[in-house]
Protein backbone atom coordinates (compact mmCIF):
# COMPACT_ATOMS: atom_id res chain seq x y z
CA UNK A 1 0.00 0.00 0.00
CA UNK A 2 2.60 2.52 1.11
CA UNK A 3 4.84 1.85 -1.88
CA UNK A 4 1.89 2.23 -4.25
CA UNK A 5 1.15 5.61 -2.70
CA UNK A 6 4.70 6.79 -3.24
CA UNK A 7 4.63 5.57 -6.82
CA UNK A 8 1.39 7.39 -7.51
CA UNK A 9 2.21 10.55 -5.57
CA UNK A 10 1.73 12.80 -8.59
CA UNK A 11 -1.59 11.24 -9.41
CA UNK A 12 -2.64 11.92 -5.81
CA UNK A 13 -1.35 15.46 -6.13
CA UNK A 14 -3.32 16.07 -9.33
CA UNK A 15 -6.51 14.58 -7.91
CA UNK A 16 -6.26 16.62 -4.70
CA UNK A 17 -5.62 19.80 -6.69
CA UNK A 18 -8.63 19.00 -8.85
CA UNK A 19 -10.74 18.38 -5.73
CA UNK A 20 -9.80 21.68 -4.16
CA UNK A 21 -10.32 23.59 -7.39
CA UNK A 22 -13.67 22.04 -8.16
CA UNK A 23 -15.01 22.44 -4.64
CA UNK A 24 -15.59 26.13 -5.04
CA UNK A 25 -15.78 26.28 -8.81
CA UNK A 26 -18.61 28.56 -9.78
CA UNK A 27 -18.82 30.30 -6.42
CA UNK A 28 -18.07 34.01 -6.26
CA UNK A 29 -15.70 34.18 -3.30
CA UNK A 30 -14.22 30.78 -4.05
CA UNK A 31 -11.27 29.89 -1.88
CA UNK A 32 -12.36 32.19 0.95
CA UNK A 33 -15.08 29.70 1.87
CA UNK A 34 -12.28 27.60 3.31
CA UNK A 35 -11.80 30.35 5.87
CA UNK A 36 -15.40 31.45 6.18
CA UNK A 37 -16.83 28.01 6.93
CA UNK A 38 -14.99 27.52 10.23
CA UNK A 39 -15.67 31.15 11.15
CA UNK A 40 -19.39 30.65 10.62
CA UNK A 41 -19.31 27.54 12.79
CA UNK A 42 -17.34 29.42 15.40
CA UNK A 43 -19.86 32.26 15.47
CA UNK A 44 -22.87 29.97 15.87
CA UNK A 45 -21.32 27.76 18.53
CA UNK A 46 -19.97 30.68 20.49
CA UNK A 47 -23.40 32.28 20.51
CA UNK A 48 -25.14 29.09 21.64
CA UNK A 49 -22.67 27.66 24.11
CA UNK A 50 -20.86 30.65 25.44
CA UNK A 51 -23.68 33.21 25.43
CA UNK A 52 -26.89 31.18 25.75
CA UNK A 53 -25.75 28.15 27.71
CA UNK A 54 -22.93 30.03 29.48
CA UNK A 55 -20.19 27.46 29.36
CA UNK A 56 -17.63 28.89 31.70
CA UNK A 57 -14.68 28.56 29.38
CA UNK A 58 -12.14 31.26 28.85
CA UNK A 59 -11.57 32.32 25.24
CA UNK A 60 -14.35 30.05 24.09
CA UNK A 61 -13.92 30.81 20.35
CA UNK A 62 -10.35 29.53 20.50
CA UNK A 63 -11.30 26.59 22.67
CA UNK A 64 -13.90 25.66 20.11
CA UNK A 65 -11.86 26.36 16.99
CA UNK A 66 -8.91 24.26 18.16
CA UNK A 67 -11.17 21.22 18.40
CA UNK A 68 -13.53 22.00 15.57
CA UNK A 69 -10.91 22.37 12.84
CA UNK A 70 -9.51 18.84 13.23
CA UNK A 71 -13.07 17.53 13.60
CA UNK A 72 -14.06 19.09 10.28
CA UNK A 73 -11.04 17.47 8.68
CA UNK A 74 -12.06 14.11 10.12
CA UNK A 75 -15.75 14.31 9.25
CA UNK A 76 -15.12 15.63 5.74
CA UNK A 77 -12.64 12.81 5.12
CA UNK A 78 -15.14 10.23 6.31
CA UNK A 79 -18.11 11.52 4.35
CA UNK A 80 -16.22 11.93 1.10
CA UNK A 81 -13.96 8.92 1.63
CA UNK A 82 -16.90 6.64 2.29
CA UNK A 83 -18.05 7.22 -1.29
CA UNK A 84 -14.69 7.59 -2.95
CA UNK A 85 -14.74 4.23 -4.71
CA UNK A 86 -18.34 4.71 -5.85
CA UNK A 87 -17.59 8.20 -7.13
CA UNK A 88 -14.44 7.01 -8.81
CA UNK A 89 -16.29 4.29 -10.70
CA UNK A 90 -15.63 6.07 -14.02
CA UNK A 91 -11.92 5.58 -13.51
CA UNK A 92 -12.07 2.12 -11.99
CA UNK A 93 -14.43 0.52 -14.47
CA UNK A 94 -13.17 1.78 -17.75
CA UNK A 95 -9.46 2.23 -17.50
CA UNK A 96 -6.29 1.08 -15.88
CA UNK A 97 -6.44 2.93 -12.60
CA UNK A 98 -4.84 2.45 -9.17
CA UNK A 99 -7.96 2.67 -7.01
CA UNK A 100 -5.97 2.80 -3.76
CA UNK A 101 -5.18 6.45 -4.39
CA UNK A 102 -8.85 7.45 -3.98
CA UNK A 103 -9.10 7.11 -0.16
CA UNK A 104 -5.82 8.99 0.21
CA UNK A 105 -7.15 11.76 -2.00
CA UNK A 106 -10.26 12.13 0.19
CA UNK A 107 -8.28 12.42 3.40
CA UNK A 108 -5.67 14.72 1.88
CA UNK A 109 -8.18 17.11 0.31
CA UNK A 110 -9.95 17.49 3.65
CA UNK A 111 -6.58 18.00 5.34
CA UNK A 112 -5.70 20.80 2.94
CA UNK A 113 -8.72 22.75 4.13
CA UNK A 114 -7.41 22.38 7.66
CA UNK A 115 -3.94 23.49 6.57
CA UNK A 116 -5.25 26.52 4.68
CA UNK A 117 -7.32 27.62 7.67
CA UNK A 118 -4.42 27.15 10.09
CA UNK A 119 -2.99 30.68 9.64
CA UNK A 120 -6.43 31.98 10.54
CA UNK A 121 -6.43 29.94 13.74
CA UNK A 122 -2.97 31.20 14.61
CA UNK A 123 -4.12 34.76 13.99
CA UNK A 124 -7.00 34.23 16.40
CA UNK A 125 -4.63 32.76 18.95
CA UNK A 126 -2.58 35.93 18.73
CA UNK A 127 -5.67 38.15 18.99
CA UNK A 128 -6.87 36.37 22.11
CA UNK A 129 -3.37 36.43 23.56
CA UNK A 130 -3.29 32.69 23.99
CA UNK A 131 0.08 31.47 25.08
CA UNK A 132 1.96 29.98 22.12
CA UNK A 133 5.07 28.05 22.79
CA UNK A 134 7.28 25.20 21.75
CA UNK A 135 4.28 22.92 21.99
CA UNK A 136 3.30 24.13 18.53
CA UNK A 137 6.06 21.85 17.28
CA UNK A 138 3.91 18.90 18.30
CA UNK A 139 1.21 19.93 15.84
CA UNK A 140 2.66 18.08 12.82
CA UNK A 141 2.96 14.92 14.92
CA UNK A 142 -0.66 15.13 16.02
CA UNK A 143 -1.67 15.77 12.41
CA UNK A 144 0.33 12.79 11.18
CA UNK A 145 -1.40 10.48 13.63
CA UNK A 146 -4.78 11.89 12.68
CA UNK A 147 -3.96 11.32 9.01
CA UNK A 148 -3.10 7.67 9.53
CA UNK A 149 -6.07 7.11 11.83
CA UNK A 150 -8.53 8.73 9.41
CA UNK A 151 -7.08 6.94 6.40
CA UNK A 152 -7.50 3.63 8.18
CA UNK A 153 -11.19 4.30 8.82
CA UNK A 154 -11.71 5.61 5.27
CA UNK A 155 -10.07 2.54 3.71
CA UNK A 156 -12.43 0.27 5.65
CA UNK A 157 -15.53 2.30 4.85
CA UNK A 158 -14.66 2.80 1.18
CA UNK A 159 -14.15 -0.95 0.75
CA UNK A 160 -17.31 -2.16 2.42
CA UNK A 161 -19.52 0.62 1.10
CA UNK A 162 -19.12 -0.94 -2.34
CA UNK A 163 -20.83 -4.12 -1.14
CA UNK A 164 -23.15 -2.74 1.55
CA UNK A 165 -24.43 0.62 0.46
CA UNK A 166 -26.28 0.86 3.77
CA UNK A 167 -23.03 2.24 5.14
CA UNK A 168 -23.81 5.50 3.37
CA UNK A 169 -26.79 6.04 5.66
CA UNK A 170 -25.11 4.70 8.78
CA UNK A 171 -22.06 6.89 8.47
CA UNK A 172 -24.12 10.08 8.64
CA UNK A 173 -25.63 9.02 11.96
CA UNK A 174 -22.34 7.75 13.29
CA UNK A 175 -20.67 11.07 12.54
CA UNK A 176 -23.40 12.99 14.32
CA UNK A 177 -23.14 10.75 17.38
CA UNK A 178 -19.37 10.98 17.36
CA UNK A 179 -19.50 14.76 17.17
CA UNK A 180 -21.42 14.90 20.43
CA UNK A 181 -19.44 12.12 22.10
CA UNK A 182 -16.15 13.87 21.49
CA UNK A 183 -15.18 16.86 23.63
CA UNK A 184 -15.11 19.38 20.79
CA UNK A 185 -17.41 22.17 21.92
CA UNK A 186 -17.57 21.24 25.60
CA UNK A 187 -14.93 20.49 28.15
CA UNK A 188 -14.05 17.02 29.30
CA UNK A 189 -14.68 18.06 32.92
CA UNK A 190 -18.45 18.65 32.52
CA UNK A 191 -19.07 14.99 31.71
CA UNK A 192 -20.24 13.05 34.82
CA UNK A 193 -17.65 10.57 36.08
CA UNK A 194 -19.58 7.44 35.25
CA UNK A 195 -19.86 8.45 31.57
CA UNK A 196 -16.24 9.45 31.13
CA UNK A 197 -15.36 5.97 30.03
CA UNK A 198 -17.32 6.70 26.84
CA UNK A 199 -14.91 9.50 26.06
CA UNK A 200 -11.88 7.56 27.13
CA UNK A 201 -12.73 4.71 24.81
CA UNK A 202 -13.03 7.10 21.87
CA UNK A 203 -9.62 7.58 20.25
CA UNK A 204 -10.91 10.73 18.60
CA UNK A 205 -11.28 12.31 22.06
CA UNK A 206 -7.58 11.91 22.70
CA UNK A 207 -6.78 13.34 19.27
CA UNK A 208 -9.02 16.38 19.70
CA UNK A 209 -7.72 16.94 23.23
CA UNK A 210 -4.17 16.82 21.87
CA UNK A 211 -5.03 19.68 19.52
CA UNK A 212 -6.52 21.59 22.43
CA UNK A 213 -3.38 21.08 24.48
CA UNK A 214 -1.24 22.37 21.65
CA UNK A 215 -3.39 25.24 20.41
CA UNK A 216 -5.45 26.29 23.40
CA UNK A 217 -3.48 25.42 26.52
CA UNK A 218 -0.08 25.97 24.90
CA UNK A 219 1.07 22.64 26.25
CA UNK A 220 2.28 19.33 24.89
CA UNK A 221 -0.19 16.47 24.40
CA UNK A 222 -0.29 13.75 27.04
CA UNK A 223 2.11 11.41 25.34
CA UNK A 224 0.97 8.22 27.06
CA UNK A 225 -2.63 8.52 25.83
CA UNK A 226 -1.43 9.90 22.54
CA UNK A 227 0.90 6.95 22.07
CA UNK A 228 -2.01 4.54 22.48
CA UNK A 229 -3.94 6.42 19.80
CA UNK A 230 -0.92 6.30 17.50
CA UNK A 231 -0.83 2.52 17.90
CA UNK A 232 -4.58 2.30 17.26
CA UNK A 233 -4.08 4.43 14.15
CA UNK A 234 -1.42 2.10 12.80
CA UNK A 235 -3.52 -0.99 13.51
CA UNK A 236 -6.55 0.58 11.82
CA UNK A 237 -4.44 1.54 8.84
CA UNK A 238 -3.09 -1.99 8.53
CA UNK A 239 -6.54 -3.55 8.69
CA UNK A 240 -7.92 -0.91 6.34
CA UNK A 241 -5.26 -1.33 3.70
CA UNK A 242 -5.46 -5.10 3.94
CA UNK A 243 -9.20 -5.11 3.33
CA UNK A 244 -8.94 -2.55 0.54
CA UNK A 245 -6.15 -4.43 -1.19
CA UNK A 246 -7.93 -7.75 -0.97
CA UNK A 247 -11.16 -6.37 -2.45
CA UNK A 248 -10.04 -3.77 -4.95
CA UNK A 249 -9.85 -6.16 -7.86
CA UNK A 250 -13.54 -6.99 -7.60
CA UNK A 251 -14.70 -3.38 -7.27
CA UNK A 252 -15.23 -3.11 -11.03
CA UNK A 253 -17.85 -5.86 -10.92
CA UNK A 254 -19.91 -4.18 -8.22
CA UNK A 255 -19.85 -0.62 -9.53
CA UNK B 1 11.21 -13.84 -29.87
CA UNK B 2 9.82 -13.76 -26.34
CA UNK B 3 6.19 -13.57 -25.37
CA UNK B 4 4.62 -10.24 -24.49
CA UNK B 5 1.49 -11.81 -23.06
CA UNK B 6 1.10 -15.22 -21.48
CA UNK B 7 -2.37 -16.34 -20.46
CA UNK B 8 -2.64 -19.62 -18.63
CA UNK B 9 -6.01 -21.17 -17.88
CA UNK B 10 -7.76 -17.89 -17.16
CA UNK B 11 -11.40 -18.19 -16.02
CA UNK B 12 -13.81 -15.41 -15.27
CA UNK B 13 -17.39 -15.76 -14.19
CA UNK B 14 -20.09 -13.31 -13.30
CA UNK B 15 -23.06 -13.74 -11.03
CA UNK B 16 -26.19 -14.03 -13.04
CA UNK B 17 -29.20 -12.71 -11.16
CA UNK B 18 -27.46 -9.75 -9.80
CA UNK B 19 -29.16 -6.41 -9.83
CA UNK B 20 -26.42 -3.86 -9.49
CA UNK B 21 -24.33 -6.35 -7.63
CA UNK B 22 -25.92 -6.40 -4.21
CA UNK B 23 -29.09 -7.45 -2.46
CA UNK B 24 -31.52 -5.39 -0.50
CA UNK B 25 -33.43 -6.71 2.47
CA UNK B 26 -36.66 -5.84 0.65
CA UNK B 27 -35.72 -7.90 -2.38
CA UNK B 28 -34.63 -10.78 -0.20
CA UNK B 29 -37.96 -10.80 1.66
CA UNK B 30 -40.03 -10.47 -1.50
CA UNK B 31 -38.25 -13.24 -3.34
CA UNK B 32 -38.11 -15.38 -0.21
CA UNK B 33 -34.40 -15.44 -0.61
CA UNK B 34 -33.84 -14.57 2.99
CA UNK B 35 -34.15 -18.26 3.83
CA UNK B 36 -31.87 -19.32 1.05
CA UNK B 37 -28.23 -19.78 1.83
CA UNK B 38 -25.95 -17.18 0.41
CA UNK B 39 -23.67 -18.07 -2.45
CA UNK B 40 -26.18 -20.10 -4.44
CA UNK B 41 -26.07 -17.73 -7.37
CA UNK B 42 -26.00 -18.94 -10.89
CA UNK B 43 -22.89 -17.99 -12.75
CA UNK B 44 -22.14 -17.05 -16.29
CA UNK B 45 -18.79 -18.32 -17.42
CA UNK B 46 -17.43 -15.37 -19.35
CA UNK B 47 -14.02 -16.93 -19.85
CA UNK B 48 -13.38 -20.66 -19.60
CA UNK B 49 -9.83 -21.88 -19.26
CA UNK B 50 -8.32 -19.51 -21.81
CA UNK B 51 -4.71 -20.37 -22.55
CA UNK B 52 -2.54 -18.69 -25.14
CA UNK B 53 0.64 -16.72 -25.52
CA UNK B 54 1.21 -13.75 -27.75
CA UNK B 55 4.77 -13.13 -28.98
CA UNK B 56 6.16 -9.61 -28.86
CA UNK B 57 5.28 -7.55 -31.90
CA UNK B 58 2.20 -9.54 -32.76
CA UNK B 59 -1.01 -7.89 -33.85
CA UNK B 60 -3.78 -10.13 -32.58
CA UNK B 61 -7.38 -9.72 -33.70
CA UNK B 62 -9.99 -11.08 -31.29
CA UNK B 63 -13.26 -12.09 -32.89
CA UNK B 64 -16.42 -13.85 -31.86
CA UNK B 65 -20.13 -13.20 -31.46
CA UNK B 66 -21.51 -10.79 -28.87
CA UNK B 67 -21.08 -12.05 -25.34
CA UNK B 68 -18.28 -14.40 -26.24
CA UNK B 69 -15.88 -12.88 -23.72
CA UNK B 70 -13.76 -10.67 -25.98
CA UNK B 71 -14.13 -7.51 -23.91
CA UNK B 72 -13.85 -9.44 -20.66
CA UNK B 73 -10.51 -10.84 -21.80
CA UNK B 74 -9.17 -7.34 -22.51
CA UNK B 75 -10.44 -6.12 -19.16
CA UNK B 76 -8.75 -8.95 -17.34
CA UNK B 77 -5.48 -8.15 -19.12
CA UNK B 78 -5.88 -4.46 -18.26
CA UNK B 79 -6.36 -5.36 -14.60
CA UNK B 80 -9.95 -4.12 -14.37
CA UNK B 81 -11.26 -7.60 -13.52
CA UNK B 82 -9.56 -10.22 -11.43
CA UNK B 83 -9.68 -13.67 -13.01
CA UNK B 84 -11.41 -16.36 -10.93
CA UNK B 85 -8.83 -18.89 -11.98
CA UNK B 86 -5.60 -19.15 -13.88
CA UNK B 87 -2.79 -16.66 -14.27
CA UNK B 88 -1.59 -14.19 -16.83
CA UNK B 89 1.32 -11.86 -17.31
CA UNK B 90 1.83 -8.86 -19.53
CA UNK B 91 5.32 -7.55 -20.19
CA UNK B 92 5.87 -3.81 -20.43
CA UNK B 93 3.60 -0.80 -20.18
CA UNK B 94 -0.02 -1.39 -21.12
CA UNK B 95 -2.28 1.19 -22.63
CA UNK B 96 -5.92 0.39 -23.17
CA UNK B 97 -8.93 1.70 -24.99
CA UNK B 98 -11.75 -0.25 -23.43
CA UNK B 99 -15.34 -0.11 -24.58
CA UNK B 100 -18.20 1.43 -22.63
CA UNK B 101 -16.68 4.86 -22.42
CA UNK B 102 -13.21 5.79 -21.43
CA UNK B 103 -12.12 6.78 -17.97
CA UNK B 104 -12.72 10.49 -18.19
CA UNK B 105 -14.19 12.49 -15.41
CA UNK B 106 -16.96 14.62 -16.96
CA UNK B 107 -16.43 17.65 -14.73
CA UNK B 108 -12.73 17.92 -15.34
CA UNK B 109 -11.24 19.72 -18.27
CA UNK B 110 -9.59 17.86 -21.09
CA UNK B 111 -6.22 19.00 -19.80
CA UNK B 112 -6.87 17.63 -16.30
CA UNK B 113 -8.12 14.36 -17.75
CA UNK B 114 -5.03 14.00 -19.90
CA UNK B 115 -2.85 14.45 -16.82
CA UNK B 116 -4.85 12.06 -14.63
CA UNK B 117 -5.31 9.50 -17.40
CA UNK B 118 -1.61 9.51 -18.22
CA UNK B 119 -0.50 9.30 -14.59
CA UNK B 120 -2.80 6.40 -13.86
CA UNK B 121 -1.26 4.50 -16.79
CA UNK B 122 2.06 4.94 -15.02
CA UNK B 123 3.50 7.69 -17.19
CA UNK B 124 5.60 10.34 -15.49
CA UNK B 125 4.48 13.96 -15.28
CA UNK B 126 7.31 15.23 -17.43
CA UNK B 127 6.54 12.69 -20.15
CA UNK B 128 2.90 13.78 -20.17
CA UNK B 129 3.88 17.45 -20.32
CA UNK B 130 6.18 16.68 -23.21
CA UNK B 131 3.52 14.79 -25.10
CA UNK B 132 0.70 17.16 -24.16
CA UNK B 133 0.74 19.32 -27.26
CA UNK B 134 0.94 16.30 -29.51
CA UNK B 135 -2.01 14.73 -27.73
CA UNK B 136 -4.15 17.83 -28.20
CA UNK B 137 -3.08 18.28 -31.78
CA UNK B 138 -3.72 14.67 -32.70
CA UNK B 139 -7.16 14.80 -31.06
CA UNK B 140 -7.95 18.01 -32.98
CA UNK B 141 -9.28 19.64 -29.83
CA UNK B 142 -7.54 23.05 -29.84
CA UNK B 143 -9.23 25.35 -27.31
CA UNK B 144 -11.63 22.67 -26.14
CA UNK B 145 -8.86 21.09 -24.12
CA UNK B 146 -9.58 23.70 -21.40
CA UNK B 147 -13.33 22.90 -21.33
CA UNK B 148 -14.93 20.23 -19.11
CA UNK B 149 -15.13 16.90 -20.86
CA UNK B 150 -18.91 16.77 -20.38
CA UNK B 151 -19.21 19.53 -22.98
CA UNK B 152 -17.45 17.40 -25.59
CA UNK B 153 -19.20 15.72 -28.48
CA UNK B 154 -18.86 11.94 -28.56
CA UNK B 155 -16.37 12.26 -31.40
CA UNK B 156 -14.18 14.66 -29.44
CA UNK B 157 -14.36 12.37 -26.44
CA UNK B 158 -13.26 9.36 -28.42
CA UNK B 159 -10.53 11.27 -30.23
CA UNK B 160 -9.02 12.46 -26.96
CA UNK B 161 -9.16 8.96 -25.48
CA UNK B 162 -7.48 7.50 -28.51
CA UNK B 163 -4.88 10.21 -28.57
CA UNK B 164 -3.90 9.64 -24.92
CA UNK B 165 -3.71 5.90 -25.36
CA UNK B 166 -1.34 6.09 -28.31
CA UNK B 167 0.84 8.91 -26.97
CA UNK B 168 1.92 7.27 -23.73
CA UNK B 169 4.39 5.06 -25.59
CA UNK B 170 2.91 1.69 -24.61
CA UNK B 171 4.54 -1.67 -25.20
CA UNK B 172 1.18 -3.38 -25.32
CA UNK B 173 -1.91 -1.70 -26.70
CA UNK B 174 -5.39 -3.09 -26.00
CA UNK B 175 -8.12 -1.73 -28.27
CA UNK B 176 -11.76 -2.63 -27.88
CA UNK B 177 -13.90 -1.80 -30.90
CA UNK B 178 -13.15 1.87 -30.71
CA UNK B 179 -11.41 2.33 -34.04
CA UNK B 180 -14.78 2.96 -35.62
CA UNK B 181 -15.33 6.25 -33.83
CA UNK B 182 -14.70 9.66 -35.25
CA UNK B 183 -15.14 10.80 -38.82
CA UNK B 184 -13.47 9.32 -41.86
CA UNK B 185 -10.51 11.67 -41.56
CA UNK B 186 -9.80 10.70 -37.97
CA UNK B 187 -10.34 7.05 -38.75
CA UNK B 188 -7.65 7.17 -41.40
CA UNK B 189 -5.34 9.03 -39.06
CA UNK B 190 -5.88 6.66 -36.15
CA UNK B 191 -5.35 3.64 -38.38
CA UNK B 192 -2.14 5.20 -39.58
CA UNK B 193 -1.05 5.63 -36.01
CA UNK B 194 -1.82 2.06 -35.01
CA UNK B 195 -0.07 0.95 -38.20
CA UNK B 196 3.04 2.75 -37.03
CA UNK B 197 2.86 0.87 -33.73
CA UNK B 198 2.71 -2.32 -35.74
CA UNK B 199 5.80 -1.32 -37.68
CA UNK B 200 7.59 -0.41 -34.46
CA UNK B 201 7.03 -3.98 -33.33
CA UNK B 202 4.60 -3.29 -30.50
CA UNK B 203 2.08 -5.84 -29.37
CA UNK B 204 -1.50 -4.95 -30.21
CA UNK B 205 -4.70 -6.73 -29.18
CA UNK B 206 -7.70 -5.61 -31.16
CA UNK B 207 -11.29 -6.62 -30.42
CA UNK B 208 -13.40 -6.03 -33.49
CA UNK B 209 -16.21 -7.27 -35.69
CA UNK B 210 -14.46 -5.98 -38.77
CA UNK B 211 -13.34 -9.30 -40.26
CA UNK B 212 -11.59 -7.91 -43.36
CA UNK B 213 -9.35 -5.82 -41.10
CA UNK B 214 -8.46 -8.86 -39.02
CA UNK B 215 -7.71 -10.88 -42.12
CA UNK B 216 -5.56 -8.33 -43.85
CA UNK B 217 -3.98 -6.45 -40.99
CA UNK B 218 -3.58 -8.78 -38.01
CA UNK B 219 -0.88 -11.41 -37.86
CA UNK B 220 -2.90 -13.72 -35.73
CA UNK B 221 -6.49 -14.07 -34.67
CA UNK B 222 -8.28 -15.51 -31.67
CA UNK B 223 -11.83 -16.74 -31.98
CA UNK B 224 -13.70 -16.85 -28.71
CA UNK B 225 -17.00 -18.66 -28.43
CA UNK B 226 -18.94 -18.66 -25.14
CA UNK B 227 -15.77 -17.85 -23.30
CA UNK B 228 -13.73 -20.63 -24.83
CA UNK B 229 -10.93 -20.51 -27.35
CA UNK B 230 -12.43 -21.93 -30.54
CA UNK B 231 -9.47 -21.19 -32.75
CA UNK B 232 -6.16 -19.43 -32.41
CA UNK B 233 -3.51 -18.97 -35.07
CA UNK B 234 -2.96 -17.41 -38.46
CA UNK B 235 -5.56 -14.70 -38.95
CA UNK B 236 -6.77 -15.87 -42.38
CA UNK B 237 -7.37 -19.41 -41.15
CA UNK B 238 -9.19 -18.31 -38.02
CA UNK B 239 -11.40 -15.84 -39.88
CA UNK B 240 -12.36 -18.40 -42.50
CA UNK B 241 -13.25 -20.92 -39.79
CA UNK B 242 -15.32 -18.28 -38.04
CA UNK B 243 -17.11 -17.27 -41.25
CA UNK B 244 -17.85 -20.91 -42.04
CA UNK B 245 -19.27 -21.38 -38.54
CA UNK B 246 -21.46 -18.28 -38.77
CA UNK B 247 -22.90 -19.46 -42.10
CA UNK B 248 -24.04 -22.73 -40.60
CA UNK B 249 -26.08 -20.96 -37.96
Amino acid sequence: MASALVRHRWLIYELVARDLKSRYRGSVIGFFWTLLNPLAFMGIYTLVFSTFLRFNIENYPIFLLSGLMPWLWFSESISSGNNCVLNGSIFIKSSIFPSEVLPVVSVTSAMMNFVFALPLVLLFLALFHVHLGWSLLALPIVMAVQFVFTLGVVLLLATYNVFFRDLQQLVGHALLALFFLTPIFYDWSIVPDRFRVLLELNPLSTLILSYKYVLYYGDFPHWDNFGIVAVIALVLFSIGSWSFESHKEVFAEYL
Amino acid sequence: MSDAIVIDGVCKRFKRYQTRGHNTLKAMVIKGQIFRARGTHEYIEALKDVTLSVPEGTVLGIIGSNGSGKSTLLRVLAGVYRPDGGTFSVRGRISALLSLGVGFHPDLTGRENVMIGGLSLGVSRSEIRKAFNDIVKFAELDDFIEAPVRTYSSGMYARLAFSIAVHVDPDVLLIDEVLGVGDAGFLAKSRGRVDRFKQQGKTILLVTHDLPTVESWCHQALWLNHGEVRAFGDSKDVVSQYVAHVKTM
